[in-house]
């Protein structure tokens, strides 16, 4: 579609609004006309121009009383002449003075754009039902948790959910998903690139009554059938594929495999429960995960049967976890022996559980961001609206004095503001529609639901917000500016607006210097936070260390070829001049990747409702020296300990402390679940930070190590330390890898630093995004005070002139507004501080680096702050201080 | 003396039809306007003149089904005798107004 396309449509909300306006003409030529007249503008001047164009004239229409009138109900709704009369008066108020309605509109509509688009979030994962899921409210998910553990839910095998499908009648059907997943993905001549996505029962589709956008979803056969099919996301679609219907048949290659695509889903669908991620790809269930050896990987979810309520779901569910139980004793029971349950919630229940400790602070800080920017801005607002009106406050004397209702001139006021607001929040919803567009397509930031959209309850949201702030900030001004001092304003000799009068606005100062304290402190906290962490010890050297890694299942590798594979690698890179060691690990600390294992450990048989867990690890002999993680008691693996040989382990010092404090730990066995023999300890090293929870508080996980020779697993992390530039080592083991396998894909290769500092990759988002935020609460808190002080020193300039005259000196002045600036802000300045000590506080589980209520960031944030107002206050004084008495006499 | 001096708007919707020929199409009057005077034109301002014209009987309408079979009826315009009276009389009495100031533009 080119730019100046005269087949080409007007905008759909533009034509709505004069759809509306223009209903109740007799003839609908109207529309057609402008339609018309569109496709003409397109034609020769762009589509661009033309849309511009259609919304002039759409707002046009909005704001001419006339077709308003028209298209209103007969007898008007019941709403009395008066409120009209209003309203024409205040879209009049604002179409005369289009500088100052723009600027107040953009200041309120960025307060209602932040909290809209937080809301709309928040909807998007947790109110709003599954999108293009047919009656979602049927769905339940089906868990597995141990009672005394509710919270920690576990996945089932395969063989569970066939056992499952086929023997409850509760439920209409039962799927299946494996979450998630991270696929390497290779379209075309592009390069492999990991995507999300997830595996699904081939009954996923059907049961979900998804519509698909193009072709099909994955259907009953295709695991079985030898050809792989994989169904492509939206976003995915548009980004890979630029939306085109020839994707159907196009060859993926999928963990070095070849599938064909079929379908390509709605936008927006994730695979369960509404965790907030559009999936990129869907392939059926692969056959390890299907077999005896699967593990338990498996989300499972129904829809359920006509007339069957979730209560009655469940109790079929734990009838049958008994009967389970009883024939399978072990593999429904975890390792204490506590029989594990099935748990049944409905989809919005299940969203809602999700979060932990981490989300009840998270939402709180987006509470507290929302809050104070709404504060900050309407402070704003109200401000400016309170000087407007007190500029006319002539005009308003003189209908008091002629006999106007205090009331009704209050309530003309008061409708300008809501006017405004409302056209705030208009413009608040018209930016949340093309951000979330954006989003739509690709560019959603990690965590977020890319499938946001503008929905009657964001809507809603938003012009609620407007409407309150409008009635609430709105009010003030329109209160205080109708009470003026009658003979004053009347003669022209103005209010003698004292500072110490100035209540209503001194509040509106306190509020917007409340809200930048918060902001700034918060920012700052987080700032510094990050800082510490980052200086935090890991207890391990990433630097000059580079990392490739692979996963073996993406190749045609079974254990000895993988292995030997890896073997070869390792000593095409050992040979090569400037690399030092090599070494190999299944995950690195700090990144995306962990693995738990749960274990017995000799000596501490758990009780009852007791789960030991522990981080686990294979790595090769001389990884621990390549990471600088020090043995300090004990060996490291060596050679020998290979395959044939006896199973061994290596635990850090807080798995000793937590298991064994007071023992010696070398020689001791470990049994870990899924595994028949004992390992035994053969060293101990000193602790290191191998999670971002490592970094709250003082303890760090327990740890255990085995040799990689002794266990398998596709993940194949190879770090490699070298003295070279990092960019050529990482060419040479690309290359080198190449020369081995051409085709195996490389999941990532990077910096061991660069993949570890993602552990704080939240904490430094946090505080970027407050920063941000902080900086413009600033600048609106110095305008806000800026724009009073500019008012009240242009009030008293008679005043001034006459304290200059009889010898006042410029520097009395100056310092003296400068000093009514700072009594102002102080006020606000320490309600900030107070509110933000508590917000800190709230925010202790995310803050990782130091204490939350830290000294010299609190400090810091006072500081600027009072700079903020003396900064504010400057320019007002240097101009009243450098006015001439006598004209400012004479002015008067 | 009672003349009939049309408003601007009124003014120039019927001088577009008056040079269109017989009958005209809003989205037609619209763009002879702009054409003419060099300006945008609010089509809502018209819209509003166009129903006011035709209540003073100075248009007639019908309405032409789509040739095409694509989108809705379109409302052709007509002026009738009164209009041209009217545009007549207005312009008069522009000209009145103008005679002898012309000058005044050749010095600006």
């Amino acid at each position: 579609m080119g730019d100046h396309d005269g087949n080409s449509r007007p905008p759909r909300l533009a034509r709505r609004l004069l759809s509306f306006l223009t209903r109740r003409e007799a003839t609908s030529d109207i529309l057609q006309s402008l339609d018309d007249l569109y496709r003409v503008r397109a034609q020769e001047h762009g589509t661009g121009r033309a849309r511009l164009w259609y919304w002039r004239q759409a707002l046009s229409f909005a704001t001419t009383w006339s077709w308003v009138r028209s298209a209103l109900p007969p007898g008007r709704g019941g709403i009395p002449d008066s409120v009209f009369q209003d309203v024409r008066f205040a879209a009049r108020g604002i179409r005369k003075n289009p500088t100052f309605s723009i600027v107040v509109v953009l200041t309120a509509a960025f307060g209602i754009t932040i909290s809209t688009l937080v809301f709309s979030v928040i909807n998007a994962a947790i109110l709003r039902p599954l999108p293009h899921v047919r009656s979602p409210e049927e769905l339940v998910m089906v868990f597995r948790e141990a009672p005394s553990r509710t919270g920690q839910r576990a996945n089932f095998s395969y063989a569970d959910f066939e056992l499952i499908r086929d023997q409850t009648t509760s439920l209409e059907d039962v799927v299946a998903v494996v979450r998630w997943v991270r696929f390497m993905m290779r379209s075309g001549s592009a390069m492999d690139r990991q995507v999300v996505g997830a595996e699904v029962s081939e009954n996923y589709f059907q049961l979900l009554g998804v519509p698909m956008l193009l072709g099909r979803g994955i259907v009953p056969g295709d695991a079985d059938s030898g050809d792989a099919v994989a169904v492509i996301g939206y976003a995915r679609w548009q980004r890979d594929f630029d939306g085109s219907s020839n994707v159907l048949g196009q060859i993926l290659r999928v963990d070095g495999r070849e599938h064909t695509v079929v379908g390509v889903a709605p936008p927006g669908l994730n695979w369960l429960n509404g965790e907030p991620v559009e999936a990129a790809l869907w392939v059926p269930i692969r056959d390890g995960l299907r077999g005896p050896g699967g593990g338990n990987a498996l989300a499972l979810a129904g829809r359920r049967a006509a007339g069957v309520t979730v209560a009655q779901v469940q109790a079929e569910l734990d009838a049958l976890a008994v009967g389970l139980a009883s024939a399978n004793r072990e593999a429904w029971a975890d390792q204490s022996g506590e029989q594990v349950r099935m748990r049944v919630m409905t989809d919005r229940q299940s969203r809602v559980d999700l979060g932990g400790p981490s989300t009840g602070a998270a939402l709180m800080v987006y509470f507290v961001l929302v809050a104070t920017v709404m504060l900050i801005t309407c402070s704003n607002v109200a401000n400016l609206l309170l000087n407007k009106a007190m500029k006319r406050r002539s005009e308003i004397a003189m209908r008091l004095a002629l006999g106007a209702g205090r009331g009704r001139l209050v309530r003309q006021l008061l409708t300008e503001g809501m006017l405004l607001f409302l056209l705030a929040g208009s413009l608040g919803l018209f930016l949340i529609h093309w951000t979330t567009r954006l989003m739509s397509l690709g560019w959603a930031p990690q965590g977020i639901p890319a499938d946001i959209t503008v929905d009657g309850r964001v809507a809603a949201f938003a012009f609620a917000v407007a409407a309150f702030s409008g009635l609430v900030f709105g009010l003030a001004p329109a209160l205080q500016s109708t009470r003026p001092n009658l003979v004053g304003a009347l003669k022209g000799t103005g209010t003698p607006v004292r500072f110490r009068r100035l209540g209503t606005r001194n509040l509106f100062i306190l509020g917007q210097v409340a809200g930048s304290m918060i902001l700034v402190s918060i920012s700052a906290l987080l700032v510094r936070d990050v800082q510490m962490a980052t200086r935090l010890d890991v207890g391990f050297d990433p630097e000059n260390v580079t990392v490739l890694a692979l996963n073996l299942g993406h190749g045609d590798y079974d254990r000895a070829s993988g292995r030997q594979l890896i073997d070869d690698l390792t000593e095409r890179l050992e040979r090569r001049r400037g690399i030092e060691a090599v070494g190999v690990s299944t995950w690195v600390p700090l990144s995306d990747d962990r693995w738990t294992t749960r274990l017995v450990p000799q000596g501490d048989e758990p009780a009852l409702g007791e789960n030991p867990l522990a981080l686990f690890n294979a790595v090769t002999p001389g990884y621990f020296d390549l990471v600088r993680i020090p043995v300090v008691l004990g060996r490291d693996f060596t050679l020998n300990d290979d395959d044939d040989a006896p199973g061994v382990a290596i635990v850090n010092r807080a798995f000793v402390d937590e298991f064994w404090p007071d023992q010696t730990p070398v020689g001791r066995t470990v049994i870990l679940d899924g595994w028949e023999e004992s390992v035994e300890v053969v060293g101990v090293v000193r602790n290191a930070r191998y999670t971002s929870s490592d970094f709250l508080g003082d303890s760090v996980s327990s740890h255990i190590w085995l040799p990689r020779a002794q266990v398998e697993h596709h993940l194949t992390h190879v770090h490699v330390r070298g003295s070279g530039d990092q960019a050529s080592i990482a060419t040479s083991m690309r290359e080198d890898l190449r020369t081995l396998d051409e085709d195996l894909p490389i999941v990532e290769l990077a910096a061991m630093q660069t993949i570890t500092d993602r552990a704080l990759g939240e904490q430094r988002a946090a505080a970027v995004m407050f920063g941000g935020f902080g900086v413009a609460a600033l600048f609106l808190a110095i305008l806000g005070i800026y724009g009073v002080l500019a008012f009240a020193v242009m009030d008293r300039a008679r005043e001034l002139g006459i304290r200059m005259a009889v010898g006042g000196t410029r520097e009395r002045l100056i310092s003296m507004i400068v000093g009514q600036s700072l009594k102002v802000s102080a006020s606000g300045i320490l309600v900030g501080l107070a509110l933000s000590a508590l917000v800190a506080r709230g925010m202790r589980s995310i803050m990782v680096g130091m204490d939350s209520l830290d000294p010299s960031s609190l400090g810091a944030s006072v500081a600027i702050l009072t700079l903020a107002a003396v900064v504010a206050s400057l320019v007002p004084a240097l101009r009243a201080a450098s006015t001439d008495p006598v004209e400012s006499l004479r002015s008067e | 003396m009672s003349r009939r001096v049309l408003g601007e708007i009124e003014h120039q919707i019927l001088l577009a039809i008056l040079r269109r020929g017989s009958e005209s199409y809003s989205m037609e009057i619209v763009l002879e306007m702009e054409e003419r005077t060099g300006r945008d034109v609010s089509t809502s301002a018209v819209f509003i003149a166009l129903k006011r014209l035709q209540a003073k009987g100075y248009l007639d309408d019908r309405m032409v089904a789509p040739s095409d079979g694509g989108g809705h009826a379109r409302r052709y315009f007509r002026l009738t005798p009164q209009a041209v009276e009217a545009l007549a009389e207005s312009r008069q009495a522009y000209l009145n107004l103008w005679d002898g100031v012309e000058s005044v533009l050749d010095q600006a």
